[in-house]
């Protein structure tokens, strides 16, 4: 009896772990696009007014946001070696960020290629723009999250509690 | 940090290896062309820059690469020194981008299609300058003067060590130094270049604007200034003579008649131009006329 019981209990909890596992990428891919779209807002002053280097005005713009912040100090020590192209690194940077989708990458990839290669006015409506493509990305995140994310933790929860009720 | 030092790999080893060398420690520029090799410039000769004993070219692509790493990957931060066709590295460097202008409302926005850069190496020079201005001293007394030559020929880095020993000796000298090229800004304010111990720096501002800044605000004995170019920095020359600023500057010109051509009416208020040839050496005086003499000769053509 105690050893169903501690049966039980293990796949309740593992229910409950798969099911935040399988709600996970839609959270992150969220929590992600929200922080690069922070990034790209905080880019425009620092960019625009300040004129700062774009590898320490990444840097600035990415502080204390998390996976991002990872990538872009992967960046720029890049960078500081001297050693490849800003767009080639750029895009290692995205494919190395497991949080974000296939559109995701498309869309930062397109920002990356117009990062400091122009003067201040194209910056500004270059990272304008990519803000708008972020927004949009971020909208359709949340949707997902909200409909296959947790319709999914819900199906894996479900099926949890079924072997439990099987097993009684 | 020296010029090759901003370069990315390969051509970074292949340059720092090539330093070691006696006969390369000196060179003057290196120049990039899209599909050609890599060529090093001395004043007397140019070879093939070799990597792994071969004389690579360089793709568009490489080029582009080298661009991005030489600004930092920001041209949005370099763009007003692009509009004039080059970069100025820490240590006063040049890097001169050959490529197409893409504009927007008449204002260059950015420089395509990179088929071409030229890495000019600054070097600091103790010694000439010294020599120069106690000679023009006993010419002119605490006069103005002017340094013309060709380009190449030394006379920025000649100017440089003027500064360097007037601003040791006491006087106030404020350098105006548009192309960061007489200080060569090594960041954070600091200039890369001795200049002396009496000498401000007003880094990157226009030549008029930075010298009447310095007239009003810096109270300079002297004021230095690089590659004088249109009547607009003459003008603010002459403004700084009448408050009784002695200036020291350059204009590119190779002989008096080219000088007298485009800058007759201007060239009372230097008390000497002063003529530099690159041969047998860069930095070497040519042939000095000191304004007394003009005088002279006018007053006996008069």
């Amino acid at each position: 009896m105690i050893v169903k019981a501690i049966a039980l209990a293990l796949i309740l909890l593992s229910t409950l772990g798969f099911s935040a596992r399988a709600v996970r990428p839609f959270q992150m891919r969220v929590r992600t696009l929200e922080q690069w779209q922070q990034l790209v807002l905080h880019l425009v002053p620092l960019i625009e007014w300040r004129l700062t280097p774009l590898p320490q005005a990444l840097m600035e713009g990415a502080r204390g946001r998390g996976q991002v912040e990872l990538g872009v100090a992967w960046l720029t020590n890049e960078l500081s070696q001297g050693e490849g192209g800003f767009f080639e690194l750029w895009q290692q940077m995205l494919a190395n960020d497991p949080h974000l989708w296939a559109d995701d990458r498309a869309v930062l990839a397109e920002l990356g290629r117009g990062l400091g290669v122009s003067g201040v006015n194209f910056q500004h409506d270059h990272l304008m723009a990519t803000h708008h493509e972020l927004e949009r990305l971020c909208a359709d995140a949340r949707t997902q999250w909200a409909k296959d994310g947790r319709m999914l933790g819900a199906l894996v929860g479900a099926a949890g509690v079924m072997v439990v009720i099987l097993m009684l | 940090m020296h010029a090759w030092q901003y370069l990315p790999n390969p051509w970074r080893q292949a340059l720092l290896d090539l330093a070691r060398d006696k006969r390369c420690s000196d060179l003057e520029e290196v120049r990039f062309r899209v599909d050609r090799p890599v060529y090093l410039y001395h004043s007397g000769w140019s070879v093939p820059l070799l990597i792994d004993g071969v004389a690579l070219s360089t793709s568009a692509v490489e080029l582009d690469r080298i661009v991005g790493v030489l600004i930092d990957h920001s041209l949005y931060a370099r763009v007003n020194e692009l509009r004039q066709g080059f970069v100025t590295l820490p240590g006063g460097h040049r890097v001169g981008i050959v490529g197409r202008a893409v504009s927007h409302h008449g204002q260059v926005e950015t420089i395509g299609r990179i088929s071409g850069i030229n890495l000019r190496v600054a070097r600091a020079v103790v010694g000439p300058g010294e020599v120069l201005t106690e000679h023009l001293t006993s010419l002119t007394g605490r006069g103005s003067w002017l340094l013309a030559s060709p380009p190449r020929a030394g006379k920025t880095t000649i100017l440089r060590d003027m500064v360097r020993f007037l601003g040791n000796q006491g006087w106030r000298v404020v350098v105006v130094d548009e192309r960061s090229e007489i200080a060569g800004y090594g960041g954070a304010g600091v200039p890369g270049f001795d200049l002396g111990l009496h000498t401000d720096v007003l880094d990157a501002w226009p030549k008029s604007e930075g010298i009447e800044v310095a007239v009003r605000t810096l109270g300079p004995d002297i004021i230095a200034v690089d590659e004088l170019g249109d009547a607009s920095d003459f003008d603010a020359i002459a403004a700084a003579r009448y408050a009784g600023v002695r200036v020291l500057a350059t204009v590119h010109a190779t002989n008096p008649d080219d000088l007298s051509m485009t800058w007759h009416k201007s060239l009372g208020m230097f008390d000497a131009l002063v003529y530099l040839t690159a041969h047998p050496n860069p930095g070497t005086v040519s042939r000095i006329d000191c304004r007394k003499e003009r005088l002279a000769v006018g007053e006996m053509r008069g």
